[in-house]
């Protein structure tokens, strides 16, 4: 038999419970194969369910540890990693509970999920030297306004429409939230890692359009018009602000 | 035959003769503060590709304090399809930079039409087998610039195609490119069991000359219905007896040689490990000793 028939047949007979044990498998005793087939199969399930929770702890504790198991189980079943790297798996674990009927009553519960990813992101990402604030000072103000902002590496900005902060940190103090109000108008979450530990800040509501422009390369001054057309009460002494006290600004580009 | 000498533009194997064990970060004060036996540690490469953060800083001081070996496990050495480019140059850029003293894989594969099944898992014993491990072997070594310690995997079924055995088909890999072996006793101890063969056997028919580190680890055990204990490589529990004897037969063989004690389960404190770790120091001495 070639080794890539024998590898695919495998692959399948690994990947999924229900099907027979592959004819070319045999233990040296009496016994059948299958008992040897399902020990990779239980530790190829148990290894990826075990990294879900290991990835998405306060999803956990909001779902519950039994709860969280049967899907996580399912959608192990149904998503195998892409790479060795596994604090990357479960990129789709969002939108797979967003498609789960029984959970429609959690809304929040995707968007969690997607904050949880990207704080695993910010845990492995590169480290980045902070921006020196008074090296600002060196600019005038007409420099400033067509300067673009780089930021650090391990900073993600998480857009939900839930108060995602305090659903985070009440699953963190392990009294989940269940039922918080959607918010009536959009929110984000800022992502960062001063050394080792990502943290996270709730994007004031008037800088979340201003924090987009940046991150999407726009200058200051793009940057505070996109925002001041939608939030009036927006300054970029505001925003500038935040930035400082966020830590999340690798360099400003002149 | 090739005795796992590594080609002579690779950088040769060079562990300490002494006890390490598996990195886990809950352990990183109780090594950095010591005293403690521990003459080296080995970390999973995969937990270290990430760019930066915790993981990364750890490393640098650790590498700074003892000898370490980086293990791969997600490289699928005995996969059908070319090694993945990406990951082989991440593992590459990791070693350059940690300079660890040893590099090793798995006799298994992994990945399957870009998924990945987090398990080593078996393979058929076949000439055909044989030709793409060491076209794999072959590869990471070049890429690396290292020797590749190959190491052997737990077995929980045979392949009626399997032309050779487990040890002949290492030998002969060992014999082509020039890799060390990284000989696991629980895994030998744990194949031979379950496939109803001699444990002394195998390690009789291995080349041992080629053995550049040894693996020591727990195994659970699995009532079957048939009533018969199927033993499984579950890293989660102490050395057990048998293979403590198992060992001390291989180090005869052997001379003392770099030993790890494995622990990736329900890690202990860093007492218990550390328990094991003398345990096995004391027996690498009476083999020095011996060897004397």
């Amino acid at each position: 038999m070639p080794v890539s028939m024998t590898q695919k047949e495998l692959f399948i007979a690994f990947s999924n419970p229900d099907q027979p044990c592959p004819a070319n498998l045999k233990t040296g005793k009496h016994l059948p194969a299958t008992n040897g087939l399902n020990i990779y199969r239980n530790t190829i399930a148990h290894g990826l369910i075990t990294t879900l929770e290991s990835n998405f702890p306060k999803t956990r504790a909001v779902l519950g540890p039994k709860n969280f198991y049967s899907l996580a189980r399912l959608y192990a079943s149904k998503e195998k990693p892409t790479s060795s790297l596994l604090y990357k798996y479960g990129v789709g674990f969002s939108k797979f509970l967003q498609k789960i009927p029984a959970l429609s009553e959690l809304g929040y519960l995707p968007d969690l999920a997607r904050l949880e990813q990207h704080i695993r992101l910010s845990y492995h990402a590169r480290d980045c030297a902070l921006y020196n604030w008074e090296n600002l000072l060196k600019h005038q103000d007409t420099d400033i306004l067509t300067a673009c902002c780089q930021f650090d590496a391990a900073c993600f900005i998480i857009p939900t429409y839930w108060p995602l902060g305090t659903i985070y940190r009440k699953a963190q103090s392990g009294a989940p939230t269940r039922h918080p109000k959607r918010l009536s108008s959009a929110s984000a979450i800022l992502v960062t890692r001063p050394e080792f530990d990502p943290q996270i800040t709730t994007v004031p509501e008037e800088l979340i359009k201003f924090l987009d422009a940046l991150a999407a390369g726009h200058t200051f001054q793009t940057a505070c018009n996109i925002e001041k057309n939608s939030s009036p009460a927006f300054t970029p002494k505001a925003g500038l602000q935040f930035l400082v006290n966020a830590n999340s600004v690798h360099d400003i580009t002149f | 035959m090739n005795q796992g000498t590594p080609m002579p533009d690779l950088i040769a194997n060079s562990l300490p003769a002494s006890i390490g064990v598996g990195f886990k970060s809950q352990h990183f004060n109780d090594i950095l503060s010591g005293p403690h036996p521990v003459g080296w540690l080995e970390i999973h490469a995969e937990n270290y590709l990430g760019e930066g953060g915790r993981p990364i800083s750890q490393l640098q001081h650790l590498r700074a304090e003892l000898p370490i070996s980086v293990h791969a496990i997600g490289l699928s050495i005995g996969g059908e399809a070319p090694l993945d480019k990406e990951h082989l140059a991440r593992i590459k850029r990791l070693c350059d930079w940690l300079d660890p003293a040893s590099f090793s894989e798995h006799l298994a594969w992994s990945t399957h039409a870009g998924n990945f099944l987090n398990d080593l898992l078996p393979l058929p014993y076949t000439e055909k087998t044989l030709k793409h491990v060491i076209r794999h072997v072959d590869r990471v070594q070049t890429v690396l610039g290292r020797q590749m310690l190959l190491e052997n995997p737990s077995s929980y079924f045979q392949f009626s195609e399997s032309c050779y055995s487990e040890p002949a088909f290492l030998n002969a890999v060992v014999a082509q490119t020039g890799c060390g072996l990284l000989l696991d006793v629980n895994n030998i101890f744990i194949s031979c069991h379950n496939l109803n063969m001699s444990a002394e056997a195998y390690i009789d028919e291995l080349n041992c000359t080629a053995i550049g580190e040894i693996h020591l680890g727990g195994h659970s055990t699995d009532v079957l219905e048939q009533g018969e204990l199927l033993l499984i490589d579950s890293h989660a529990a102490p050395v057990a007896d048998t293979v403590w004897t198992l060992y001390k037969d291989v180090l005869k063989r052997t001379g003392p040689k770099a030993s790890l004690i494995e622990w990736d389960t329900d890690v202990p404190e860093w007492s218990v490990l550390n328990s094991e770790v003398m345990q096995a120091a004391c027996l690498l001495e009476q083999q020095r000793c011996q060897s004397q």
